[in-house]
């Protein structure tokens, strides 16, 4: 479904990815994980278009760089980690803003988009925010908005970035969890750049390991999350404990400690 | 997304349970906010259009020979196709026809032009201070007149020129800046890049072109009173020749304007979004900035450079109305079209003998009224 090959993106001298390949099959659900700087955001969003990049990109079989914006929207929708939320429109208009990619140039909204987006708001619990505006909203309920904006564009890839930052622990979970069944429920192919290992473990497919613009290790979560992988990238001691039922979970030491903790 | 959702096939269930009941109503109040949401932009379309109608009565009406509303709806009647027999006395319908409704007529599309444009380049570049002399076209438009006047051209030159030096003006901006931001491309801040490059350039522009006019402008000092009395604007001796000279351009930008209200709704969550969200924003950018400047250049081109309109009436519109260019763009343009017409009632009334010049009176009037409304409305200020 999507398809890297040697990805190189540079801002000026730093080089933010350094030959990224990658492909991701159809309902997939990949997590990009890795230390901060190490390249999940710029490669997110070199995927959703926001940047040309050297290298090769393919989605759904056809090269991104010859997909119009209006093309490339039909098959990504890419929800940033921090998306900009005009603080006067309404919950509504901002999920209908999804709908543009399949708006002729000067058309505006059927009563179809309408529907479409306020059955989203219904699904993710959010039939109350139709009419507010987004300046009320709770980072829970923005999220979730964000999340209902790109699921407007009926795209069948999906990339989130950071997706939980802004949530509590029990959001959190609830949030992916959503994830999750809309992705079954529509086969969505998804990639998601995210700091929390133990959630990535959890919900992820595959996890790819990136450090410092390159792919360290590209796994199911068991083969990539291990302590000596894990503690070389980050540069910390890290520790994963396998639960009682079966969970990895994911733990930093913290350095000054390790020694009387293995007392 | 209820947190104490069950697992599995019952979680399926609890989900398809919650969206029944859900689907019958979001239908519902589908209907009522689609409604609702038009009403309100319906409504802020209708009380500016009927604003407006007045303001052109008025404008036709007042003047030094008070004339009765009966002969303003007769003079138009004798306009119309088969009209019927009406009488006027003569002396009204040549007031009419001949002085005071060109006049109405022309404020009304230059009110039109310059806020409708300071309403499109204030979303387009997603700069608040924006307005539609912001890439060149005062400083190309007062070059191109400037020129005209000092070497002794036909009057019937200075419309051309300015109009000329204003798309000049801008031609010029748009190639720097957008050239620059593709050089510089750091990926990521392309889009942004592009915009603050194109705003810089119109500055450097802007005071290139100035700079030009002011040298020309004084060393011809015998031109000076008229040079002046162009540049600081006015609608005196408006004729329907003029009118038919800009009608044409303030038709196409204002259709391409408004053609563009929702994909600048878009843009309100960014560059980078819109652009993932399908939107071609450079492509956007440009078309917005050619329509909303064909219509600007050709306003300044028959009234001089009236200030302040492009940027209070969008503004006031944005702390009444919302901020959605759906209803904004229209409104501005109506609004914008009676603002002119008043203020140049005032510019013709206030004083027996001369006018003031209409710049005077916009920012007389607009600023306070402006300040009035930023008090009242603050809560609701939003310039994205």
């Amino acid at each position: 479904m999507i398809g890297v090959d040697d990805l190189r993106v540079s801002f000026g001298t730093v080089v933010a990815l350094d030959g990224v390949s990658v492909s991701v099959a159809r309902g997939e659900w990949v997590a990009l994980i890795g230390p901060n700087g190490a390249g999940k955001t710029t490669m997110l969003r070199a995927i959703g278009g926001i940047f040309g990049s050297a290298g090769g990109i393919s989605l759904a079989g056809v090269p991104a760089r010859r997909l119009s914006h209006r093309r490339r929207a039909r098959l990504i929708a890419y929800v940033p980690q921090h998306p900009r939320l005009p603080a006067e429109m309404s919950g509504l208009d901002y999920v209908l803003l999804g709908r543009t990619p399949h708006l002729g140039y000067f058309a505006v909204e059927s009563r179809d988009d309408h529907r479409i987006c306020l059955d989203l708001l219904d699904r993710m619990g959010l039939t109350d925010m139709a009419g507010r505006r987004l300046a009320t909203m709770s980072g829970g309920e923005a999220q979730r908005l964000v999340l209902a904006r790109a699921l407007a564009q009926q795209a069948p890839i999906l990339l989130l970035d950071e997706p939980t930052s802004a949530l509590d622990l029990g959001r959190r979970v609830d949030a992916l969890e959503l994830v999750d069944e809309l992705r079954k429920e529509r086969s969505l192919t998804v990639i998601s750049a995210i700091h929390d290992l133990t959630l990535a473990g959890q919900f992820a497919d595959r996890l790819v390991l990136l450090d410092r613009g390159r792919v360290a290790a590209d796994g199911a979560p068991s083969a990539v999350l291990r302590d000596d992988l894990l503690s070389g990238t980050f540069g910390t001691g890290v520790g994963v404990l396998r639960t009682p039922d079966g969970e990895l979970a994911v733990i930093s030491h913290r350095s000054g400690q390790s020694a009387a903790r293995k007392r | 997304m209820a947190r104490d959702a069950p697992a599995g096939r019952d979680r399926a269930m609890a989900a398809r349970d919650r969206i029944r009941p859900g689907r019958l109503l979001s239908g519902v109040a589908s209907a009522v906010l689609i409604a609702s949401g038009r009403r309100r932009g319906g409504r802020a379309v209708i009380i500016a259009t009927a604003v407006l109608i007045l303001a052109l009565a008025a404008g036709v009406a007042i003047g030094p020979v008070a004339v009765p509303f009966g002969a303003i709806a007769g003079t138009l009647a004798q306009h119309l196709p088969w009209h019927p027999a009406v009488s006027v006395p003569r002396l009204y319908s040549a007031i009419i026809w001949q002085i005071r409704l060109p006049r109405v007529v022309l404020g009304a599309l230059v009110g039109a032009m310059l806020a409708g444009g300071g309403a499109a380049y204030q979303g387009v570049f997603r700069n608040p201070l924006a307005d539609p002399y912001l890439l060149g076209v005062a400083a190309g438009a007062g070059l191109g007149a400037t020129a005209v006047i000092i070497t002794g051209g036909s009057p019937s030159l200075l419309p051309v020129a300015a109009f000329g030096g204003a798309i000049g003006a801008v031609g010029l901006t748009y190639s720097l800046g957008a050239g620059a931001g593709r050089r510089g491309e750091d990926a990521g801040q392309r889009g942004a890049a592009g915009t603050a490059s194109i705003l810089l350039a119109g500055v450097a522009v802007a005071a290139l072109l100035t700079a030009a006019q002011t040298y020309l402008q004084q060393a011809h000092s015998q031109a000076l009173q008229s040079i002046y009395s162009w540049i600081l604007g006015g609608l005196s001796g408006a004729t329907w020749g003029q009118v038919k000279l800009i009608i044409g351009y303030a038709i196409v930008s204002a259709a391409v304007l408004l053609a563009h209200r929702r994909l600048l709704d878009v843009l309100r969550v960014g560059e980078a979004e819109a652009g993932t969200l399908g939107v071609n924003v450079p492509r956007l950018r440009l078309v917005v900035v050619v329509a909303a400047t064909l219509g600007a250049a050709a306003a300044v081109s028959v009234s001089g450079l009236i200030g302040f309109v492009g940027i209070i009436v969008p503004h006031a519109v944005r702390l009444i109305a919302g901020p959605s260019y759906r209803v904004l763009l229209p409104v501005s343009m109506i609004g914008g079209a009676a603002f002119v017409v008043l203020a140049d009632i005032a510019a013709r009334t206030v004083q027996p003998d001369t006018e003031i010049p209409i710049g005077v009176i916009t920012a007389v009037i607009g600023a306070p009224f402006f300040l009035f409304v930023l008090r009242s409305r603050r809560a609701r200020a939003d310039s994205s």
